[in-house]
């Protein structure tokens, strides 16, 4: 886009910029989508707060992927510490850490410097049916910003308070599944599930509802399913719109 | 918090359109569901300008409501809390406003002008 200027001499001149500020991060963010596409993997990213149990809940899902023969990989980002990256490669599965070294969310030319480096490093994305990007735990910063996955999955533990999506309504209301983790400690802490279900409702209607436990592995293979049917995307998606503006 | 990163973001958006010119101010603006502070992105852009041609440019934020379109009412409204019509209490995912996240406009100083027709 060109700015114009539209000033007559007395006064300010007004350039009309009109640019989305998180433009140049939804551009990369379209190439990853488009790299994604041509690769033909399910691209997800997850996002919760921190201990929802996110990487609880993917170690089993790995575990999984491998029985039934799907090749899974994970980008993990955290602030510090690569122990979430060498918990997952326990599962045998490609993964690889993005220290975010204190920033509270992943950008897209993070995701795509990491890719970059992976796939020098001999990952294969063509191989790979899933691809998880896990975000830094964090419920308000990463609904900013548009990494190219194909599906956003918002964890919410039944640890944590029904009224959580009432309370950070930005997350659940960027995202395209909310998955319910930890349910195997539901009775013991009393988790009132309609409440949650509908405070869910309330800020981000007629998303699916998933409900797990990384213990029991409750709703592991719907998850994994669900993920596997991620459309691949090679556009940005309208149904939820990000940071670009609303049509 | 990643007000800094936005108000890095609005610091290079604005450099790239108007090169070196003085700039005034700036104006934006955000929406509800933006997931960005206006208060905290003031204290942020301070930072993010200092040592750039925009260093003591005003940042001017104009809010955006979060406004649904509701089925049964045929009108595009204004929800309190999430989603939910406050006429028919109908819950609408169909988002009108409220995630904006833009530059709108850079003021260029007067003394310019008069500088490049002088």
């Amino acid at each position: 886009m060109t700015a114009t200027a539209a000033g007559t001499g007395a006064g300010p001149r007004i350039v009309d910029l009109r640019r989305g500020v998180l433009e140049k991060n939804d551009q990369l963010a379209a190439g990853l989508r488009e790299r994604y596409a041509a690769a033909g993997v399910a691209v997800s990213n997850w996002v919760s707060s921190p201990g929802t149990g996110k990487t609880a809940l993917l170690e089993r899902l790995l575990a999984r992927a491998a029985q039934r023969g799907v090749a899974a990989g994970v980008l993990v980002g955290d602030c510090a510490t690569d122990n979430d990256a060498r918990r997952l490669a326990a599962t045998g599965a490609p993964v690889r850490q993005i220290v975010t070294e204190g920033l509270c969310h992943l950008e897209a030319d993070m995701v795509t410097t990491h890719l970059d480096a992976w796939t020098a490093a001999g990952l294969d994305l063509a191989g790979l049916d899933l691809l998880v990007v896990e975000n830094v735990g964090n419920l308000v910063c990463p609904s900013s910003y548009d990494l190219g996955e194909g599906v956003r999955v918002v964890l919410l533990s039944v640890t944590e308070g029904e009224d959580k999506p009432l309370k950070y309504p930005q997350l659940f209301i960027s995202s395209d599944l909310v998955v319910l983790t930890k349910t195997d400690l539901a009775a013991a802490v009393e988790f009132d599930e309609p409440a949650a279900l509908q405070a869910i409702a309330t800020v981000a209607p007629h998303r699916p509802v998933l409900r797990t436990s990384a213990r029991t592995g409750e709703g592991v293979d719907a998850l994994l399913e669900a993920l596997l049917a991620t459309p691949v995307l090679a556009s940005s998606p309208a149904v939820h719109p990000r940071s670009e503006e609303v049509p | 918090m990643h007000e800094l990163s936005i108000a890095q973001a609005v610091v290079r958006t604005v450099l790239a359109a108007v090169g070196d010119a003085q700039v005034e101010a700036v104006d934006l603006t955000v929406g509800a569901l933006s997931g960005v502070v206006p208060s905290a992105l003031e204290f942020a852009w301070e930072v993010a300008a200092t040592g750039t041609p925009l260093e003591g440019a005003a940042l001017v934020v104009t809010p955006v409501p979060t406004t649904v379109w509701c089925q049964r009412c045929a009108a595009v409204v204004a929800p309190e809390l999430g989603f939910a019509c406050p006429q028919c209490g109908d819950l609408s995912g169909d988002l009108r406003s409220g995630r904006e996240l833009e530059v709108t406009s850079a003021r260029l100083r007067a003394e310019q002008d008069e500088a490049v027709s002088a």
